[in-house]
C-alpha cells in the first residue's frame, strides 16, 4: 500500500453524509491515498482547485449544488475536464445513471453496493494508465 | 202584374144611341115634310153610318158612307145577294134573322157582325136592322156602323183581363205548388193560349252558360222539349235578351237585324216574338219566350204581361231553390246531428232538453229519454238519467245561467267514469234571437284520446326535459372535460371543465380546431401534425379507451392529461364526430413523480444507514479496523461499533416513519388517550434531545408558561412525544452549529399552545405551504434536499389531528421556522 507520503494520490471525496464520508475516508486513507472531503458541492468545486486531485468521488444528493451541476462544472474546466469523476451514490434511478453517464462521470457506483473495499479498488482501475 | 191591373180599359160610348138621339132632336126641329126628305138625304148620303138596303136578299142600296167602309163601289155591290159582303161566321145568323123579320117575326134588331171589306179583311160592325117600305114592297134597311175601334178596346181589355188572370193563377200557382215543371207547362200554356200564339217556351241557362236548355214549351215539335238546346250567343234572341237585359219584341225574325234567329225558331216558321229574362236573385235563370208563326206586333202590355210570368217563374224557382237548399240543409244538419261523434244537446229557453243525438247517449250513458226535461232537474239526479258518474270542472247550473245571459263558455272537462274512463270537453253556447236569448245548444267531444296523448307528451316532455338537464348536468359538472369534436377536428361543444384545462371560454372553443385549444404533445415533444391522436380514432374508426399525453394550456402552463375519445357514426357509417374525454391528471403525475421520488428517496434513506453500517462491518471483518498487529484494538473496535449503532438507529427511525405514515395513511393509527401533564411529556423529549443539540452546539431552550396552573391533557403520550421528537429533530437538523431553538408551551382559550423555533435555514415559500404533505418536495428538488424521507411534518400533522389539535408554520429563508401545535386542554374536574 502507501509507500511513500509524499508521493500519495491525491482523491478528493464531494460527500455531504458525515458518516459516510469518514467511512470511505478511513478506508481510503488506510490504502494510502491522500484524501480530502468536501461536504458540499460548491466546497468540492473549491477544493478540485485547490488539492487538484487526481481522481474524484461525487455524491448526487447534496443540499445546494447536487452532483450532476458540480460534474457539469467540473467538466466545463479544462483543468478537471479529464479527471475521473466516479459517482458515489445511493439514488439508482436507470435515469440518473444515464444522466451522470452522459454529463462525464466515468463510472456510477451505486453505495450500498459496494464495500468500502471495492470502492477502493475502483480507484486502480482508472488510474493504472498513468 | 201590377201595370196591367192599373191600365183600366177606356169606357165605351155606344155611337149608335147618339145617332138616333141627334136624329130625334133634328126632326124635332124640322116641320116639313120636304126639309125632313132632305134632311133623312143628308144623313143617308153623308152621315158616319152605312146605310144598305136588301130586298129580296139582293142589295139595293147603299150609301157612300158603306162603300168608304167596304172599298167595293156601289156598282159591285147593287144587285148581289148580301149574303156576299158578310164575313162567314155570321152569314147563318144574319139570314136568319133577316126571313124572320121579313116574316114579321120579333127578332134583335141590333146586333153585331163583321163585314168583308174589298182587300177580304173583316170589319166589324153594329148593324141596325129594320122593316121597311122599298118601292112599294117591304125592304130590310140596315144602318152599319163602324166598330173595329171599339172592337179592338174590347179586345184589349178582354185579353188583358185574360192575362191579368193569367197572371194571377200563375202566381197562385208559383207559391202552392212544389213541382216546378209543372208550374213552367202550366205558364207556358198558360201564355200561349192567352196571347192566342202558336209556341211559348222556358229556357233555362245551362251551368256552363253556353247554352240554353227548351226546359218547357207548347207548340213545338215533338222531341225538343227538354232536348233542344239554343247558344247563348250574341247571335241568338235568347242570347241576345240575356244580354241586352230588356224584354226583347221581333216583329219579323227573318228580317231581324240585332241577332239572327236560332234554328229552333227557324225550323218552327216562327215571325214574330218576345223575350223576356227569367231573372233570378243573383243570375239569370233563363229566358221566357212567345213566338208565332204569324207577322204580329206585340205590344208594351204584351211584354208587360211576359215580364209578369217571367217574375212569377222566377220567384217560382227562388223559392223552390232556397226550399230545396233549406231542405238538404236540414238533412245535412239532421245527418251530421246524428252521425256526429260529439254528443249534443238543445234546450229551449226554459232550459228544457229539446232534442239530443245518439252521441250524446252514448257519452253520458243516458238511461231514459231526457227530451222535455229540464236540465237543472237532470243536474240535480244526474244517476238518475245518466248510467255513468260524472265530474265536472265547473258548476254545471251556474254554467247554464252565464249562458242563458249570453256567454259562450267552452272547454269545460267533464270527466266520465264509464269503463275505461273517458274525458269530455264541453261547450255551451246560446241560441239568440234577435239578441235575445232563446236556447242553448251544449256541446260535448270526446277528448280521452287527447287528454291521454297530451298527459303521455307532457309526461314525455318532462322526461326527456329531465334527461337532458340530467346529461347536460353531467356533461356541465363531470370533473373531466367532455369535448365534441367534428370529423374536421373542429369543436362543437365543449363544458365546463374544458374551459379550466384549456383557458378558452366554451363560446371561444366553438368552431376552434381542437390541437388550437388543446395543444397537445407527447413526451418527446412531438406536437399536431406529427402527434395526432385524433386521427388515429378517425382512421381506426375505433376508440382510444385511454391515453396519455400532455398539453400546453392558454396560460403556457403544461399539463398532463389522460384521453379516451369515441368515435360517433352517421347513418352512413362514417365517423362524424368524436367525444374526447379529458382528464386533467397532472396532480396524479404529480403524485406519481412525487411517490417514485419518494420511493427514490426512502430508498437512498434506507441505504445510505446501510452502507454505513456494511462499510465498518466489512472493514471489521477484513481487519482493516479494529485490530493492531493481529490484536483487538478495542479504541477503533468501539468507535466503529457507535458509528453502526448510531445508523442502526436513524435506520430504525426511518423504518418507524415509514411505518406510520402507512398506519396512518391506512386509518391503522391509534392512539391511546391519557391524562397526562403535558410538561412533563416536554421534558422528557428535550432530555433526549439534549447532548445531540450539545453535539452541535445548540442552545437549546424550554419555556413552559403555565405558572403552576393546570396544563393536563388527555393525550398519546408516546405520539405527542413523536411530535415534539419529529418537531425538534427538524430543528436541530436545519439549524447551524451555534444556533438557537427555543421551545415554549402555554395555555390560551382552552388550548395548550406549543411553539418550536429554531433560527435555522428557513423553509423556501414555495414549498412552505405543501410542507406538511406528504411526498411534498418541489419537483425536481429531491437532488437536493437535506436528509430526511419528508414524512416527519406529515407524521406531526397527522398525529396532531388525531388530538383534535392543529398545527401551523411559519419561516423565513435563512432567518428560522416557528412550527406551532395545539392540544385542547382537559376541563377541571
Amino acid at each position: 500500500m502507501g509507500e511513500s507520503t509524499e508521493e500519495k494520490i491525491k482523491i478528493l471525496l464531494i460527500e455531504d453524509e458525515k458518516e459516510v464520508a469518514e467511512l470511505y475516508r478511513l478506508k481510503l486513507s488506510l490504502d494510502g491515498y491522500d484524501v480530502t472531503i468536501a461536504e458540499n458541492g460548491q466546497e468540492g468545486l473549491d477544493k478540485t482547485i485547490k488539492v487538484d486531485p487526481e481522481l474524484i468521488f461525487l455524491d448526487i444528493k447534496m443540499p445546494g449544488m447536487d452532483g450532476f451541476e458540480v460534474l457539469k462544472e467540473l467538466r466545463a474546466s479544462v483543468k478537471t475536464k479529464n479527471t475521473p469523476v466516479i459517482i458515489l451514490s445511493n439514488l439508482d434511478e436507470q435515469e440518473l445513471i444515464e444522466k451522470g453517464l452522459t454529463l462525464g462521470a466515468n463510472e456510477y457506483l451505486i453505495k450500498s453496493q459496494f464495500t468500502p473495499e471495492g470502492i477502493s479498488n475502483k480507484i486502480k482501475d482508472w488510474l493504472v494508465e498513468d | 202584374m201590377d201595370r196591367y191591373l192599373d191600365r183600366k180599359p177606356k169606357p165605351y160610348t155606344p155611337l149608335l144611341k147618339d145617332v138616333r138621339k141627334k136624329v130625334e132632336k133634328i126632326s124635332g126641329f124640322i116641320k116639313s115634310e120636304e126639309a125632313r126628305m132632305q134632311m133623312y138625304s143628308t144623313i143617308v148620303e153623308k152621315g158616319n153610318d152605312g146605310i144598305l138596303i136588301i130586298q129580296d136578299g139582293l142589295l139595293k142600296f147603299v150609301n157612300p158612307t158603306l162603300v168608304k167602309m167596304t172599298g167595293i163601289a156601289r156598282e159591285e155591290s147593287i144587285g148581289k145577294p148580301f149574303t156576299n159582303f158578310i164575313s162567314p161566321e155570321f152569314k147563318k145568323v144574319v139570314m136568319e134573322r133577316y126571313k124572320k123579320r121579313l116574316s114579321g117575326k120579333a127578332v134583335p134588331r141590333k146586333y153585331e157582325i163583321k163585314i168583308i171589306s174589298k182587300d177580304g179583311s173583316h170589319t166589324p160592325v153594329e148593324i141596325n136592322a129594320s122593316l121597311i117600305d122599298y118601292e112599294g114592297r117591304p125592304a130590310d134597311m140596315a144602318i152599319l156602323r163602324n166598330i173595329t175601334e171599339r172592337k179592338k178596346a174590347e179586345d184589349e181589355i178582354r185579353v188583358r183581363a185574360s192575362q191579368q188572370a193569367v197572371v194571377s193563377e200563375l202566381g197562385q200557382l208559383a207559391l202552392t205548388l212544389t213541382n216546378l215543371s209543372t208550374l213552367m207547362n202550366k205558364a207556358v200554356f198558360l201564355v200561349a193560349k192567352t196571347l192566342g200564339i202558336e209556341y211559348c217556351k222556358i229556357l233555362e241557362l245551362l251551368p256552363d252558360k253556353k247554352a240554353l236548355l227548351l226546359k218547357a214549351g207548347v207548340g213545338w215539335k215533338k222531341g225538343y222539349v227538354g232536348k233542344a238546346t239554343v247558344d247563348n250567343g250574341v247571335k241568338s234572341q235568347a242570347g241576345y235578351t240575356l244580354r241586352s237585359k230588356e224584354p226583347v219584341i221581333v216583329e219579323d225574325l227573318r228580317s231581324e237585324t240585332r241577332f239572327h234567329g236560332p234554328p229552333l225558331l227557324f225550323k218552327h216558321h216562327v215571325v214574330s216574338g218576345m223575350s223576356v229574362i227569367i231573372q233570378g236573385k243573383d243570375w239569370p235563370f233563363g229566358v221566357l219566350g212567345a213566338h208565332t208563326k204569324y207577322a204580329r206586333k206585340f205590344t208594351q202590355d204584351d211584354i208587360h204581361f211576359l215580364s209578369a210570368v217571367a217574375s212569377i217563374i222566377a220567384s217560382a224557382i227562388e223559392r223552390k231553390n232556397a226550399e230545396t237548399k233549406l231542405a238538404e240543409e236540414k238533412i245535412k244538419m239532421e245527418s251530421i246531428i246524428n252521425t256526429t261523434e260529439d254528443g249534443l244537446s238543445l234546450y229551449d229557453k226554459e232550459g228544457d232538453v229539446v232534442k239530443i243525438n245518439p252521441s250524446l247517449k252514448k257519452l253520458f250513458g243516458v238511461k231514459k229519454d231526457i227530451v222535455g226535461v229540464k236540465r237543472e232537474e237532470i243536474a240535480k239526479n244526474r244517476r238518475k238519467f245518466f248510467k255513468y258518474k260524472m265530474d265536472r270542472t265547473d258548476d254545471s247550473l251556474k254554467t247554464q245561467n252565464e249562458v242563458y245571459k249570453g256567454k259562450t263558455l267552452s272547454n269545460i272537462l267533464i270527466k266520465i267514469y264509464s269503463k275505461p274512463i273517458r274525458y269530455l270537453e264541453g261547450n255551451y253556447v246560446p241560441v239568440k234571437d234577435g239578441g235575445k236569448v232563446v236556447g242553448m245548444i251544449a256541446s260535448f267531444r270526446d277528448v280521452t284520446a287527447l287528454k291521454n296523448q297530451a298527459e303521455r307528451i307532457t309526461q314525455n316532455l318532462i322526461e326527456v326535459e329531465r334527461q337532458k338537464n340530467r346529461w347536460q348536468a353531467i356533461f356541465e359538472n363531470v370533473e373531466e372535460g367532455v369535448i365534441i369534436i367534428n370529423r374536421n377536428l373542429r369543436i362543437i361543444q365543449a363544458n365546463e371543465t374544458c374551459e379550466l384545462m384549456s383557458g378558452y371560454t366554451k363560446k371561444e372553443m366553438v368552431g376552434k380546431y381542437y390541437y388550437e385549444v388543446f395543444d397537445c404533445h407527447n413526451r418527446l415533444g412531438n406536437k399536431y401534425p406529427d402527434f395526432n391522436p385524433l386521427s388515429k380514432v378517425i382512421v381506426s374508426r375505433e376508440s382510444v379507451p385511454y391515453d396519455e399525453h400532455l398539453h400546453t394550456s392558454r396560460d403556457g402552463l403544461e399539463r398532463w392529461v389522460g384521453v379516451s375519445y369515441t368515435p360517433v357514426f352517421d347513418d352512413g357509417g362514417e365517423v362524424d364526430q368524436l367525444i374526447g374525454v379529458i382528464r386533467d391528471i397532472t396532480a396524479i403525475k404529480e403524485l406519481e413523480r412525487a411517490k417514485s421520488e419518494f420511493v427514490s428517496l426512502a430508498s437512498h434513506e434506507l441505504r445510505t444507514p446501510l452502507t454505513v453500517i456494511n462499510g465498518y462491518l466489512s472493514l471489521l471483518l477484513s481487519g482493516d479496523i479494529g485490530k493492531i498487529d493481529g490484536e483487538v484494538d478495542s479504541k477503533s473496535f468501539m468507535a466503529a461499533t457507535n458509528k453502526i449503532y448510531g445508523e442502526t438507529n436513524r435506520l430504525t427511525k426511518l423504518v418507524e416513519d415509514l411505518l406510520n405514515v402507512s398506519r396512518i395513511e391506512e386509518g391503522r393509527l391509534k392512539i391511546n388517550l391519557r391524562k397526562a401533564k403535558f410538561t412533563e411529556s416536554i421534558e422528557e423529549v428535550i432530555n433526549d434531545f439534549k447532548p445531540i443539540a450539545e453535539q452541535k452546539n445548540i442552545k437549546l431552550e424550554v419555556k413552559s408558561e403555565f405558572n403552576g396552573r393546570r396544563d393536563t391533557v388527555l393525550i398519546d403520550r408516546d405520539k405527542i412525544k413523536q411530535v415534539l421528537v419529529n418537531l425538534i429533530d427538524n430543528a436541530i437538523k436545519y439549524t447551524n452549529d451555534g444556533g438557537y431553538i427555543r421551545i415554549v408551551s402555554f395555555e390560551r382559550d382552552g388550548e395548550i399552545i406549543t411553539e418550536v423555533l429554531d433560527t435555522g435555514i428557513g423553509i423556501h415559500p414555495k414549498v412552505l405551504p405543501r410542507v406538511f404533505e406528504k411526498f411534498q418536495q418541489a419537483p425536481g428538488s429531491y437532488l437536493k434536499e437535506n436528509r430526511g424521507s419528508g414524512l416527519g411534518l406529515f407524521i406531526v400533522k397527522s398525529l396532531v389531528e388525531l388530538h383534535n389539535g392543529k398545527v401551523l408554520v411559519e419561516s423565513e429563508l435563512n432567518k428560522g421556522s416557528k412550527f406551532t401545535f395545539t392540544l385542547p386542554l382537559v376541563a377541571d374536574k
